[in-house]
């Protein structure tokens, strides 16, 4: 902040109605998070995830310092490079090749967020430089490449963790390791259901101040100026729609049934947008999990966003909807009795009544509601019992988590070899689509590495 | 001249963007820009989205501190501002007033309960003590109990984040109204000279002809008695005005501002317009006439 703007925002800010204020109580200025080592980061990419990175993850991770971003659109590089050092200060270099960052820099770690064709290169190299790296999801736009990034982070032992964010999600946390493992709240699960529903498929052009020739862009692999924006929409680029949005959710089927699946069975078609990728697909997921077979179903949709972004868990016990987005609830099977829910209540894990217990007239014997009160579900309120609750957006919380592993604080919740394990089951189902639809068999060996 | 309009469902609401004097492939890729933005704002600001930073910042307890958006601080503290500026009438820290009224409108409250449980959560509220950082992106809760809603100025903000993006994209000529309640009209005169905007009481109907401002309108006719008094902490404040429009260049003026004034008095308002240069003009609708300030 400038001096000027703090003047002004001390000036007409002193105070706001009792509760709130402008200061940093003197009390609690100790950084929990530890922050004596900051490690050197580069961001590569800097179109939408890439930013996100720059200007909402790295800011609030005390131990990252953002000292390069490279891009190989100028315009693109240098805006994030001038916003960055004008929002937050320290000095960020500026590169359009990968390689020449890599030399020029002394770089602790690396964030990518390039095109998925570019991924398996650029993550390999930097593994076997000793520069750990953390990798958008897909890993790669195919599963060969996705194969030869685990096999890598094996062979060096250096760590590469994969950008799937709700493994870091700590409402996602919560429910896999206190209400799943701990609690087997839900019983069996025998049901997962997911949906991605958006209105279109991204097609993006340059702004106006984008200064990309076709020489620079051929250089990097791109045939012309519309793959760089858009190459999602091209085969050789991207990994197409299941593994944008689909292995985001399909990941969390896997990790929460604690199992992959035996068999998929998928269809799909590019024939809404007409675009190279499929924009419409289903499948179904057959596993055998612990507790008994169980099934899930899948789909993408890119004609309609109504529906909005979820994944649905049945279990004998209960059911929940969870999401990133406003669809979050859980429900109790009716033949199972409130008394033995009870005690999730009390543990703080559950609230219900939207959290208005504490209001009620407990003493009273007539409720004095004269309309129909309605069905009692359940959210998640405080995430007790976790090791760690990082508090942050999914997104920050697994760069942190990276960033924070690189350090030597914590272990990567979703490595490249865990990640490897999704992409086999996204890619069968790549393979039973571009097949015109159909069912595949996967032998357990092949999601090991 | 080609005009091309987009409508997107947001915050919600529903957002309607007009553009103007551009190429329409070029128009088509700003109009997914803008909402995509308009999206990213809403999961970070929506106390409905269990992952946003203010459903963060609502289940901070003592002693916590929070990394917060770099938007997420900027709006906070912009609240500050137009609360002190609006000796109080508007305040985003009733979010659990808001769930009281809700659950007592569901059943879960009775109407006895619903009151008390209004004294509490005021009370709660005059005894929490949150800080936010001057210099940098934090929050810190020394006692919790006071929860945000940006529902009366997250839309204003969301048009000043849009008029950002248009700038850098290069695009001079457009509209972007939120849910109509907040509308920027942005214009080259040499392309447009200006845009027009209707206002009307029972009676009298005026179309304003305007440039480069954002209006934003609240009233009592679409959503019934909606006017909440945030220093008492109860919704029985009987509201002078019909209707109220606040013209402002800030966007999240306008749009906090057109639901404050209806809490104060004329002479309040006319105070508050002649000391604020963001604030350009205000009008009300009142027995049926219109009235405008200055």
């Amino acid at each position: 902040m400038t001096n000027s703007n703090r003047r002004d925002f001390l000036k007409t800010s002193a105070i706001f109605g009792t509760g709130l204020m402008i200061g940093n109580p003197f009390s609690i200025t100790a950084n929990p998070l530890k922050a004596a080592d900051k490690i050197n980061i580069a961001v590569v990419g800097c179109g939408g995830r890439g930013g996100g990175m720059i200007f909402s993850n790295i800011p609030k991770i005390p131990s990252a310092n953002l000292v390069a971003v490279c891009d190989i659109v100028e315009s693109r590089r240098e805006r994030a490079k001038n916003n960055f050092e004008q929002q937050y200060g320290g000095k960020v270099n500026a590169y359009e090749d990968f390689y020449e960052m890599m030399e020029k820099e002394k770089l602790d770690a690396i964030a990518m967020a390039t095109p998925d064709f570019w991924h398996m290169r650029h993550a390999v190299d930097a593994l076997e430089a000793g520069i750990p790296v953390y990798c958008e999801k897909a890993m790669s736009n195919n599963i060969a490449d996705a194969r030869k990034m685990a096999e890598a982070q094996k062979r060096t032992g250096v760590l590469l963790q994969i950008g799937r964010q709700r493994r870091s999600n700590d409402r996602y946390r919560f429910t896999k390791e206190i209400l799943l493992e701990q609690e087997q709240m839900f019983g069996r699960l025998t049901h997962a259901i997911g949906q991605w529903n958006r209105s279109r498929i991204w097609t993006q052009r340059p702004s106006k101040r984008d200064n990309l020739d076709l020489a620079t862009v051929q250089k990097y692999g791109f045939e012309t100026i519309d793959q760089v924006y858009n190459w999602r929409n091209y085969t050789k680029l991207g990994g197409g729609v299941v593994s944008d949005l689909g292995s985001h959710q399909i990941d969390i089927f896997n990790w929460f049934v604690d199992s992959f699946p035996k068999t998929v069975y998928a269809t799909g078609n590019n024939s809404y947008f007409g675009l190279e990728q499929a924009d419409t697909m289903a499948t179904i997921l057959e596993y055998d999990t612990p507790k008994g077979p169980a099934i899930g179903i899948y789909e993408n949709i890119s004609n309609s966003r109504a529906i909005g972004v979820y994944e649905r868990f049945i279990g004998d016990d209960g059911a929940f909807v969870i999401s990133e987005g406003k669809d979050n609830q859980i429900y109790r099977e009716s033949r199972v009795p409130s008394k033995r829910w009870q005690k999730y209540i009390d543990a703080g894990y559950l609230a219900n009544l939207a959290d208005m217990a504490e209001y009620k007239e407990k003493e009273s014997g007539d409720s004095g509601i004269k309309e129909t009160a309605p069905q009692i579900s359940y959210d998640i309120k405080d995430m007790a019992g976790m090791d760690k609750v990082y508090n942050m957006n999914s997104h920050t919380a697994h760069l942190y988590n990276f960033v924070e592993s690189v350090r030597g604080e914590e272990t990567l919740n979703y490595d490249a070899i865990e990640s490897y394990k999704s992409e086999v089951c996204i890619y069968k189902i790549h393979e039973a689509i571009n097949a015109g639809g159909g069912r595949i068999e996967i032998d357990p060996s092949e999601y090991e590495v | 001249m080609e005009t091309y309009r987009y409508e997107h469902a947001a915050m919600a609401t529903e957002f309607v963007l007009t553009i103007k004097n551009e190429e329409e492939d070029y128009a088509n890729n700003a109009c997914q820009q803008v909402f995509d933005l308009v999206d990213n704002l809403e999961n970070r600001l929506s106390r409905f989205i269990a992952d946003s930073d203010i459903s963060r910042i609502n289940r901070m307890k003592a002693g916590e501190q929070m990394a917060l958006d770099f938007e997420t601080w900027e709006i906070i503290r912009k609240s500050i501002d137009i609360s002190a500026l609006s000796y109080g009438t508007f305040d985003i820290g009733v979010a659990k007033h808001m769930d009281v009224f809700r659950a007592a409108k569901q059943g879960i409250l009775t109407e006895f309960e619903m009151t008390n449980a209004l004294a509490k959560v005021q009370e709660q509220k005059q005894n929490a003590r949150l800080f936010v950082d001057p210099d940098k992106p934090m929050i810190y809760c020394v006692e919790p109990g006071m929860y945000f809603d940006l529902g009366a100025i997250g839309k204003g903000y969301a048009l000043d984040q849009v008029k950002k993006l248009m700038l850098d994209l290069e695009i001079e000529t457009y509209s972007i109204s939120a849910g109509e309640s907040t509308i920027h009209f942005e214009n080259d005169h040499t392309v447009l000279p200006f845009w027009t905007y209707p206002i009307s009481s029972k009676t009298k109907q005026k179309t304003l002809e305007l440039s480069n401002v954002t209006v934003s309108a609240s009233g009592t006719y679409f959503q019934g008695n909606h006017i909440f008094d945030p220093r008492k902490g109860s919704n029985d404040f009987l509201p002078e005005f019909d209707r109220v429009w606040v013209a402002a260049t800030d966007a999240g003026y306008s749009d906090a501002f057109s639901t404050a004034f209806f809490l104060l008095s004329i002479e309040e308002i006319e105070q508050i317009v002649a000391e604020n240069e963001k604030i350009i003009w205000m009008a009300y609708s009142k027995d049926g006439t219109l009235n405008f300030v200055p």
